[in-house]
């Protein structure tokens, strides 16, 4: 699905969207979620190729497995959070949307501690 | 998966909309908002089968 696709999907869509939102504000909100679902699945494989290469270089460079899944899940979690957070301002309750960024926040820091911790320690160890 | 799917919610929001005109003008005002109830239910399963396809997705790419 070349880029071209997306483009002119996103359009469409946006036109149909302001199109509904007179009459069925509830379905066009709906229907700005199934945009944004379709776009990122037709993006998905392209994605993969991108991950698995980032794979085998962190694999070739040394870089431990499980750090490297570590920034996989962080990525995956920001990406998630700033979804839903854009489908909510979207619909017009954008507190709701700083609330979920704020949970992928903490989210990322819980993941982000052991990484923090050895890093500390690593310090504490050079430093005489 | 695509510009079909996008079509297919339009579709049946305007359809709604239509069908809720309609009823309003011959006073079934209770029908009509039965019927745009049916509408949102329905685009909701659509969305919702492709929000579990988004999560699987999400899942086994970002090794989850």
């Amino acid at each position: 699905m070349n880029f071209l696709q997306i483009v002119a999907l996103g359009i469409t869509s946006a036109i149909l969207i302001t199109l509904l939102k007179q009459t069925k504000p509830e379905i066009a909100v709906i229907l700005g979620v199934a945009v944004g679902i379709i776009i990122v699945i037709l993006v998905a494989d392209e994605l993969y190729e991108v991950v698995v290469s980032f794979y085998g270089i962190a694999q070739t460079s040394g870089i431990s497995g499980s750090i490297f899944s570590l920034i996989l899940k962080i990525i995956g979690i920001g990406y998630l959070a700033e979804f839903s957070a854009g489908i909510c301002a979207d619909s017009g309750c954008k507190s709701v949307g700083d609330k979920i960024l704020f949970a992928g926040k903490v989210a990322i820091m819980i993941l982000a501690l052991p990484v923090i911790k050895d890093l500390l320690s690593l310090i504490t160890g050079i430093l005489p | 998966m695509g510009i079909e799917i996008i079509f297919k919610i339009a579709a049946i929001g305007i359809l709604t909309a239509m069908i809720n005109s309609i009823l309003k003008k011959s006073d079934k005002d209770e029908i009509a908002t039965l019927s745009t109830i049916a509408g949102l239910i329905l685009v909701l399963f659509i969305v919702l089968d492709m929000l579990v396809q988004l999560f699987d997705t999400i899942k086994a790419l970002f090794a989850f």
